[in-house]
């Protein structure tokens, strides 16, 4: 019992410490506000911290018994992915608070439930990690969702952050429908929701006397699959439930553009991570949900890079460049093998790093331009040249060059695909949007460094900002000297979820 | 601490200075000085430690600490630290003579603007060069190869304000770009054999402990004809790093760079990595004839060649570059000859004495006020007696005189040459006595006879400037002390050979301030009128003096180290137990040894091959003697006349710098022009051009379906649902499983 109370210590302290925050919210004086931010922090280091408890317990315990691996329970997995996403969800929900304090305290209103509805949305965001049935994947996904649906409509003042927030309602309903409809189809044709048990029926079977069974595979269980992949793509912000992203990106308030550009994508994308390996348990299902990603990415590159290129708004960009990252994403996970699968978490990792630090430099920028416009970031590296080398930064590396963290990502994810000769189409997809990418990130990179800036007054960003930005820029040099610390344990995490009876039907030839 | 460590901290001690200088101390000279020597010094006391736990008079032990850099597709590339006898004395070569010179540049640098930059270049430099030494595998190698190739771009171009160190540096990238190209087909060719030859048990790997014992096991016999293409072609990276003929172009004007880098990098160290790597790699060679055969060949040509042009340099920095060259050849060919010990044991002791040298011309070129011309000096020897004294030491080292420390590892290599091949014996022998004759000319010019210094100058200048030229230089003097003026530089004529250069080079003649039509002369001269070096005081025509402490201070270690190195490999009948230095690169018979070099009889000496060297050497010394010696008994004028067209030949360098002109300008330039072209007019206009204005289209459309209306919205995702569903149903009653 102690041992499932410390497995799930993570979310009970951030349930906790979301109700703590509301009742000191409640307390504290409106001038004193700006402390829950410290709070929330507080709270999602806590968790960050809790994840190890685990280990910690197993180390210090000496019975054998308790150094058993991982607590797979029916509904919720702690294993070595939940870990490494949950690692990745508090390390973005600690950036993402530290940089977008002073955005939030300048809100006119109500500004502490921000930090609340945040913790909320992290506490979602943990369960997802660990889901392992449909019930436990759509209630935590919704508890992400419902919290952003606050979050992108918190300016009531603006219109623009309303109609954000409604947009954000109506396409996640959408979404949500069919996720439904397709939990339903796949409850139907297997009679259980758990993810191991529907594994377990369609994955083939060896008979006692050696001869293997492969179960069919009814037309509604693969309908039931193409939906539930559709219907978490509202979150991943893949074709064709990508429609929100610019205009909501653009309208919501920008902290929260920070936080749901990673936070809610990366939700829907180790859920998808789950339900893909567990369609894997069969084979033929496999490949059919692997083409149908294989073309929802290579149409999701396309639409990403090619909607960047005529954007004049940096948040409305971001929201194109999203769509791009997140086909990438899909990518590397429709290549369907541990390669894959493993590369889209590295990639995850060094997503993290580099929007969160392109999100930092856009509040700070904004909050003395007032203005998203790419305009106004010429000549940004004369106001402020810490500014101007951490915004290059994080977009050379989302662009994908080395040696940045995001030149391996892409290269372990395109790799994958090059992996699979029948996926060698979306490779070259892949590479002519890498081309198409770099020129939109770097003109924005030549404004920065070789335009003259329309103002020349200087841009001071706090100091918490540029501390949190040098060190995230270290990271993304540094996880490109030495992947190996991100990739290893990601690696060990696919590995672990070993719900791969299904390979590939075509061995995947080795990237030499 | 273990050993492993040990390595460790050698490597990381310099790396940790140089991003500290890089990243806090660039305005504080004195700190970031302090830094780089620390590291280095670092790294020396951790080499000391492991050469006593490494050598010891049992037999060689090898250590290995190796972590996953990136593992990919099959691949995993690893770094790590290897610690055997050959890296221990590697590192020690590179730690003892760098600290020497790290030293050393506190005086001599004193004043420049870059210091900073200078000690983090330096000491970036160092982590690189130790990062080959202790490479564990082919890919690291290959890596810290490149590294050690920026520092050393970004030293020999440290006075970037001076066109032709920019055009040195220019020249050193280009040229070793030919060969790292080489070294990554090799490395690869290597790599890919392995994987295909699919031997049982061996997984294709770069790391050096894991595939030697392949290579020595024989059973890769049905790939030979790959690896040896695959271990010459290794082979091309060690010819430009360590400038073999004809990749050698570039380390004459490498001498651009401040001198104590010259004498660290491009003498003693880096340059010396070639020889490394063989070694290191020696695996890859041994079972296999014409590679060797090569690396011999190339090795006895350089030798002989550089030998040559030494003699027409008049430059006291020149004449040992070439010397370097010669060196350099000489190890090369011992590796050929399949004696890789000898090649150490002569790297390690040209380490010591050509370091020294160099640093002693240093010394010269300060207390001469940034002259650089030996014509120019003379009679240094009572006016600078500390530094005349290391020259000395250090000239009869190099050329080898007993019981200098050069003596010994000379004969190693004369010895494998007369046991293996006698023509490479006899060239061996020629270039012996060509090193004692110019290093026997650059003595008497620089330490001999009377300071030609002060009055030379104000006659030359008569003789070989015109009017404007003068006119020029004067209020150049005047200008010495402004700061601003270091631009023209003080070592400005490291390329007095550039003069001779009627093809192109038009960049030098920047040099001379636009008077490039002075030639050779003239330039020499220009670059001495600008002498800026305000914190040494006096300016151009003050008497020379000694050197500072801090500047001695390293030759005397040196010279003390070129005296009594060939104490590490003292052959068997002279020594009680002889050769230690061989027997730890190679272990016993009976256990291989860590450098899996090939078994051979442990060396000998020869009584045969010691007089020979030794009367080749003196002899050459008796003819620099009777041509620049007190008496000038025998004319060089008339000897140059009797040779007839050689001169010229020689002092063309043999033409290699004409022919890569030649195929610069007529062949690369018109493939160049053309490819140009087709990028141009075909490539960007039609093909790059024409995606961007389609994509720009498509941009813009996908623009406009995104219009802020929700129901368009909505209508568009379902579309899409149904359109996937279509193409997911198509697919799958086309597809084989339906």
């Amino acid at each position: 019992m102690t041992g499932n109370v410390l497995l799930m210590l993570p979310e009970i302290l951030l349930g906790a410490g979301a109700v703590l925050l509301l009742l000191w919210d409640l307390r504290l004086p409106a001038e004193k506000k700006g402390l829950l931010c410290w709070g929330a922090v507080a709270v999602a280091a806590a968790a960050l911290a809790a994840t190890w408890a685990p280990d910690i317990a197993r180390t210090l315990s000496a019975s054998p018994a308790d150094a058993a691996s991982v607590f797979a329970h029916e509904s919720f997995a702690v294993d070595g992915l939940s870990v490494f996403l949950k690692r990745l969800f508090a390390i973005t929900a600690i950036l993402v608070f530290i940089t977008a304090k002073d955005s939030v305290d300048a809100f006119p209103n109500a500004r502490g439930e921000w930090w609340t509805l945040g913790v909320i949305a992290l506490l979602g965001m943990f369960l997802c990690s660990g889901a392992n049935d449909f019930m436990t994947l759509f209630v935590s996904l919704e508890t992400v969702t419902v919290a952003f649906f606050a979050l992108a409509a918190f300016r009531r003042d603006k219109p623009a952050s309303v109609e954000a927030g409604l947009k954000l309602l109506v396409m996640g309903s959408l979404s949500a429908a069919l996720l439904l409809y397709g939990i339903a189809l796949i409850y139907g044709s297997t009679g259980t929701v758990f993810f191991s048990e529907i594994a377990g029926k369609i994955a083939p079977r060896a008979l006692p006397d050696g001869t293997l069974v492969v179960p069919a595979i009814p037309a509604e269980m693969v309908v039931g699959a193409a939906l539930v992949v559709l219907g978490l793509g509202f979150k991943t912000s893949a074709v064709p439930l990508h429609v929100w992203v610019p205009d909501v990106y653009q309208g919501a308030p920008t902290p929260t553009t920070a936080y749901l550009s990673v936070g809610s994508k990366l939700a829907g994308f180790v859920l998808l991570i789950r339900v893909v390996a567990m369609f894997g348990a069969s084979p033929e299902l496999g490949a059919q949900i692997a083409a149908f990603m294989s073309v929802i990415a290579g149409v999701t590159l396309l639409y990403g890079n090619l909607g960047a290129l005529p954007q004049t708004n940096l948040k409305r960009l971001m929201g194109y460049s999203s769509i791009a990252q997140c086909g990438y994403l899909m990518a590397g996970i429709a290549a369907s093998w541990e390669a894959g699968m493993s590369s889209a978490l590295f990639y995850m990792a060094s997503y993290v790093g580099m929007n969160l630090a392109a999100f930092a430099v856009i509040m700070s920028v904004s909050r003395a331009t007032g203005s998203h416009e790419i305009d106004d970031y010429s000549g940004l590296a004369r106001r402020s040249p810490m500014l101007g080398m951490a915004l290059t930064l994080a977009l050379l590396s989302l662009a994908g060059v080395p040696p940045f963290m995001g030149f391996f990502g892409k290269f372990f994810l395109l790799g994958a695909a090059y992996g699979r000769p029948e996926l060698f189409w979306l490779f070259l997809i892949g590479i002519a949007c890498v081309v198409v990418a770099l020129y939109y990130y770097l003109s924005i990179v030549r404004r920065i460094w070789s335009e003259e800036p329309r103002i020349r007054t200087e841009i001071r960003a706090p100091r918490r900002v540029t501390l949190t930005l040098a060190a995230v820029s270290v990271v993304l040099i540094g996880g490109a000297i030495l992947p190996n610390l991100v990739q290893a344990p990601a690696t060990a995490a696919v590995k672990q979820m070993g719900v791969f009876p299904g390979k590939p039907p075509v061995p995947p030839r080795a990237l030499r | 601490m273990t050993t492993t460590a040990l390595a460790w901290t050698t490597l990381l001690a310099p790396l940790v200075a140089a991003a500290l200088i890089a990243c806090f101390t660039l305005k504080h000279r004195a700190l970031s000085a302090a830094l780089a020597v620390a590291g280095i010094g670092t790294g020396l006391v951790c080499s000391v430690a492991m050469a006593f736990r490494i050598l010891g008079p049992g037999d060689p032990v090898r250590e290995m600490h190796e972590f996953t850099w990136l593992a990919s597709g099959g691949v995993t590339l690893k770094f790590g630290v290897l610690v055997d006898g050959l890296s221990v004395l590697m590192s020690l070569v590179v730690t003892g003579i760098g600290l020497c010179i790290f030293v050393f540049s506190n005086g001599y640098m004193k004043g420049e603007r870059g210091w900073s930059r200078y000690f983090a270049c330096l000491s970036l430099f160092a982590f690189s060069m130790l990062g080959i030494v202790f490479s564990t595998n082919l890919v690291e190698t290959f890596i810290f190869w490149e590294l050690v190739g920026v520092s050393s771009y970004s030293l020999i171009g440290y006075y970037f304000e001076r066109p032709s160190a920019v055009e040195a540096s220019k020249k050193a990238f280009l040229t070793n770009r030919i060969g790292d190209f080489g070294m990554t087909c090799g490395i690869l060719l290597t790599f890919f054999t392995l994987a295909k030859a699919g031997i049982p048990g061996v997984s294709p790997s770069f790391t050096f402990t894991e595939i030697a014992p392949v290579f020595h096991s024989g059973v890769l016999k049905p790939f030979e004809a790959d690896l040896a293409l695959g271990a010459f072609l290794v082979f091309t990276g060690a010819m430009a790093k360590s400038a073999q003929v004809p990749l050698h172009v570039w380390l004459p004007d490498a001498m651009e760079g401040p001198t104590p880098v010259s004498a660290l990098m491009h003498a003693a160290t880096m340059v010396a990595a070639g020889v490394y790597l063989v070694c290191r790699t020696y695996f890859l060679f041994a079972p296999y004839e014409w590679p060797l055969h090569v690396v011999a060949g190339l090795g006895g040509a350089t030798a002989f060649f550089a030998a040559t042009m030494a003699f027409t340099a008049n430059d006291v920095k020149k004449v040992l570059a070439y010397s370097t060259l010669s060196q350099l050849g000489y190890m090369t060919m011992a590796l050929g000859l399949r004696s890789p010990s000898a090649a150490m044991f002569h790297l390690t002791t040209h380490a010591c004495f050509k370091a020294l040298l160099f640093l002693c011309a240093g010394a010269v070129i300060y207390g001469c006020h940034h002259e650089q011309d030996m014509r120019r000096m003379g009679g240094l020897r009572k006016k600078m007696p500390v530094t005349a004294w290391c020259y000395g030491i250090g000239a009869l080292a190099l050329a080898g005189i007993a019981p200098l420390s050069g003596f010994w590892s000379k004969d190693a290599i004369l010895g494998a040459a007369s046991g293996h091949s006698k023509p490479l014996y006899v060239v061996g022998l020629c270039v012996a006595f060509m090193t004692a004759c110019y290093m026997g000319r650059a003595w008497w010019m620089t330490f001999m006879g009377e300071y030609r210094g002060g009055e030379a100058h104000a006659g030359d200048a008569a003789h070989a400037h015109a009017a404007p030229a003068v006119a020029h230089a004067a209020p150049a003097v005047h200008a010495s002390h402004d700061p601003g003026h270091d631009a023209h530089g003080h070592d400005a004529h490291g390329h007095d050979a550039h003069g001779h250069d009627a093809h192109g080079h038009d960049a030098h003649g920047h040099d001379a301030h636009g008077h490039d039509a002075h030639g050779h002369d003239a330039h020499g001269h220009d670059a001495h009128g600008h002498d800026d070096h305000g914190p040494h005081g006096a300016h151009h025509g003050g008497e020379p003096q000694e050197v500072p402490w801090v500047m001695r201070g390293p030759l005397v270690v040196l010279a003390a180290l070129s005296v009594v190195a060939g104490l590490l490999n003292i052959p068997a009948p002279l020594a009680a137990h002889g050769a230690h230095l061989e027997h730890w690169l190679m272990g016993t018979a009976a256990k291989p040894g860590p450098s899996w070099f090939p078994e051979a009889p442990p060396e000998v000496f020869h009584w045969d091959v010691a007089i020979g060297g030794t009367i080749a050497a003196l002899l050459g010394i008796f003819i620099a003697w009777k041509f620049h010696g007190a008496a000038k008994s025998w004319s060089v004028d008339r000897f140059v006349a009797g040779i007839g067209p050689v001169h010229g030949w020689v002092e063309r360098k043999w033409f290699f710098d004409d022919i890569y002109l030649f195929l610069v300008k007529r062949v690369q330039q018109p493939i160049a022009d053309f490819c140009g072209f087709v990028e141009k007019r075909f490539l960007k206009e039609i093909v790059v051009d024409g995606i961007a204005v389609v994509s720009h289209w498509f941009g813009r459309q996908i623009r406009l379906l995104l219009d802020g209306h929700l129901h368009t919205y909505v209508t568009m995702a379902l579309i899409g649902v149904l359109y996937l569903f279509v193409m997911l149903f198509a697919t799958a009653h086309a597809g084989p499983g339906r």
